[in-house]
């Protein structure tokens, strides 16, 4: 995730340490690179400059001891301004009953399937009972995808031929059925369209919703400023949600949103499954775009799954079977995959090389489907498998003799490798073999 | 003419960015600089283009000319053209990340073939991931009153694919427009799949697809350079369509991906009418960005 920033990031600071001390020249020499780093990033070039400022300022306070290099020291300067810069993350107020939460933005920002995420977000977490309503009448279909999100969540949808006669029919049906969540799907328009902005105004004049989120998407470039600043300046934004957080885009517009506007980040937008919401969190979100991994992420993915624990991986070589072996995969894909989960691992994201190493999900499930080609007796007891076993485990298994090979031989090595004396004792085994097949 | 002054006052929204710089007695070139940097031009290409007009305006040309021409210079010659004959089926593929605006797009150049090469186009709704996709697809094609070859949500995208160009061959209609769906560049799989569908697509009709399109949102920052890296390693791309430029975003990563990649734009969305697609002007898209 953002692995891209952090890459720059990583190296510039890669610059400076091991320098004993900062003088002025090399002070103004870094200012210079984090300012066009910035720049590159799509953070918005006024909010770049006060930022940029800020930390020189700083820079010029700080006293170099020998314990720590300058470089981590920079590194914490950069990483506090930048967590500043984005402030507290922001909530829904629910005050109301029912609450309603208002969704706009600009086309293709990624309206429709957030919508869905929250509904689904505070069904599953909060226990709410939200409903859906589309009020885009603009796009053709936009109705039709919301209701059949909405399906998939097992979550009411509302709609009506104009968006006003949807916001009130959905309030109406909430009251009726007991729902206290209301969200609602507007069209997308561009921050030029009058019209359109007009049309909000006037949802807004007459239903006064406690909750207007603007959907930004994390790619776009200076002109986030420009669009967050026109709605703000039409309607009482109350808080927004940066969507595709998992693409490689640098995500400056998160950090010139709050700068420009004044108004929170709620959520981050992850992946395309309806479950890929998390909340924002400063924090997290600047130490996982300087590499610092996200461990607390981590944590909550696996607390999140139903991962059964009396089912570790046993601790004696011998009981090493691909049968505890199919176990621990499936417990780990249940996680998602592969690689957003490693990317949350402090430093993995320095180690280029790995990218390469990581299977990716079809991988996965062509390792699971030669296990599974196995016999019960074969899985327990790889050894037994000779040339006429592969053969039939390859045909069951859609894949080639040679892939049958390289994973018996990963086993093998894997084996031969814990079995070495090398080992320390203690060490725990690791919950799979996995290389690429 | 009516679509010449939409593309026009699209970009003067550009041009009022750039307004305080004409005419001035005493250049302020870190001003210039930061100019394009606002337009998400990239700053090793806004540092040579500023560099380049420097030079332009020390030999006595306007500045306001002499940074049209520096602009110019990164865009490459001719006037872009999509392929089309009539001796087999021509396929048009078009990729981007989510929300560029491929399925409008995909409706707009079908418009556009019908009037500019009285051609038989027919959709194929390859988005089987979106919820919806299809029927937004099948809306546009009940419109301009076009097949729509389309499967299941969730089907395999490839053989839709392969159905539309089944489809295409019997009933004599091209070009074969795709839609596929929407997919981060970062997602190995996804791209993998974008392959299989060229793959199948050449299977079947040599030389196919002959238009790999782009698809890229104005208002998307420097990442937009990356994409067409991606993209281009993982297909053929022939060319971009620049979408959104009815907003105030002006795309100006498109001078760094064209340094880079040489891919060339080829046209441009304009506004959500199913007209409001024009071919790439340089020229104008350069003086788009100052006065």
């Amino acid at each position: 995730m953002l692995s891209d920033f952090s890459e720059k990031i990583q190296g510039l600071f890669k610059k400076f340490r091991g320098y004993g001390k900062l003088t002025d020249k090399e002070i103004n020499e870094i200012c210079r690179d984090i300012r066009l780093v910035f720049l590159e990033s799509d953070i918005a070039l006024s909010s770049a400059k006060k930022v940029v400022e800020q930390i020189k300022t700083r820079l010029n306070g700080l006293e170099f001891t020998t314990e720590t290099s300058p470089g981590t020291l920079v590194a914490n300067v950069v990483r506090e301004e930048l967590v500043n810069l984005l402030g507290k993350s922001g909530n829904i107020d629910f005050s109301d009953k029912p609450s309603v939460i208002m969704m706009v933005g600009i086309q293709g920002s990624g309206k429709t399937t957030t919508s869905a995420k929250i509904a689904n977000y505070f069904a599953t977490k909060e226990n709410k009972k939200p409903i859906l309503v589309g009020a885009d009448v603009r796009r053709p279909a936009a109705q039709l995808q919301l209701e059949k999100l909405a399906q998939s969540i097992k979550v009411p949808f509302f709609t009506d031929k104009d968006p006003f006669l949807a916001f009130e029919g959905a309030l109406k049906l909430a009251k009726a059925n007991g729902n206290d969540l209301v969200i609602i799907d507007t069209a997308g328009r561009t921050h030029v369209d009058e019209d359109l902005l007009n049309e909000l105004k006037l949802l807004n004049d007459r239903f006064q919703p406690k909750n207007i989120i603007l959907v930004i998407d994390s790619m776009m470039g200076q002109e986030a400023t420009k669009v967050a600043k026109s709605f703000f300046e039409t309607i009482p934004l109350t808080g927004a949600i940066l969507t595709k957080f998992d693409g490689d885009a640098r995500g400056g517009a998160a950090f010139s949103l709050r700068e420009v506007t004044g108004v929170p980040l709620v959520f981050l937008g992850i992946g395309e499954k309806i479950q890929n919401l998390e909340k924002f969190d400063p924090t997290r979100v600047v130490n996982r775009i300087i590499g610092m991994g996200d461990i607390e992420g981590l944590m909550e993915k696996v607390s999140d799954i139903k991962i059964d624990i009396n089912k570790k991986p046993p601790q004696e070589i011998e009981k090493w079977n691909f049968d505890t072996f199919l176990d621990s995969l499936r417990q780990v894909r249940k996680m998602g995959p592969l690689e957003d989960l490693l990317s949350m691992i402090p430093g993995f994201s320095n180690i280029k090389q790995m990218k390469d190493m990581v299977p990716d999900e079809k991988q996965m499930k062509r390792i699971e489907a030669v296990m599974l080609s196995m016999t019960a007796k074969e899985r327990k007891k790889p050894e037994i498998i000779d040339a006429s076993r592969k053969r039939r485990i390859s045909k069951g298994s859609g894949t080639t003799i040679q892939e049958v090979n390289q994973l018996l031989k990963q086993y093998e090595m894997f084996k031969k490798m814990f079995k070495s004396k090398n080992l320390k004792k203690g060490m725990k085994l690791p919950n799979f073999p996995v290389g690429r097949i | 003419m009516f679509l010449f002054d939409k593309v026009k006052e699209a970009l003067t929204r550009t041009r009022r960015v750039f307004s305080s710089v004409v005419g001035m007695e005493n250049i302020d070139w870190d001003e210039i600089l930061e100019k394009l940097l606002l337009v998400d031009v990239g700053s090793d290409v806004a540092s040579e283009i500023v560099k380049d007009a420097k030079k332009r305006w020390f030999n006595a040309a306007p500045i306001e000319i002499a940074l049209k021409d520096a602009i110019e210079d990164f865009l490459p010659e001719g006037k872009p053209q999509l392929f089309l004959t009539e001796e087999h089926p021509c396929v048009w593929l078009l990729i981007g990340v989510n929300g560029s605006g491929k399925t409008t797009t995909c409706a707009k150049l079908a418009k556009y073939a019908i009037e500019e090469f009285k051609a038989n186009p027919i959709l194929v709704a390859a988005d089987t991931f979106r919820a919806a996709a299809i029927d937004q697809l099948k809306i546009w094609g009940e419109r301009l009153n076009l097949d729509v070859i389309s499967q299941k949500e969730n089907s395999d995208p490839a053989a839709v694919v392969f159905d539309g160009l089944k489809a295409s061959k019997s009933r004599k209609k091209s070009p074969i427009i795709i839609d596929t769906a929407g997919r981060l560049h970062t997602k190995d799989n996804l791209m993998e799949e974008l392959k299989k569908i060229e793959r199948v697509i050449g299977k079947e009709i040599e030389g196919e697809p002959s238009e790999v399109l782009l698809v890229l949102d104005a208002s998307t920052g420097y990442n937009a350079v990356k994409q067409a890296e991606v993209f281009g390693q993982s297909l053929k791309v022939t060319g971009i369509i620049l979408t959104k430029l009815d907003s105030s975003a002006k795309g100006g990563y498109i001078l760094n991906i064209s340094k880079k990649f040489n891919i060339p734009v080829k046209f441009i969305g304009v506004g959500e009418g199913i007209e409001d697609l024009v071919p790439f002007d340089k020229t104008q898209y350069a003086e788009g960005l100052i006065p």
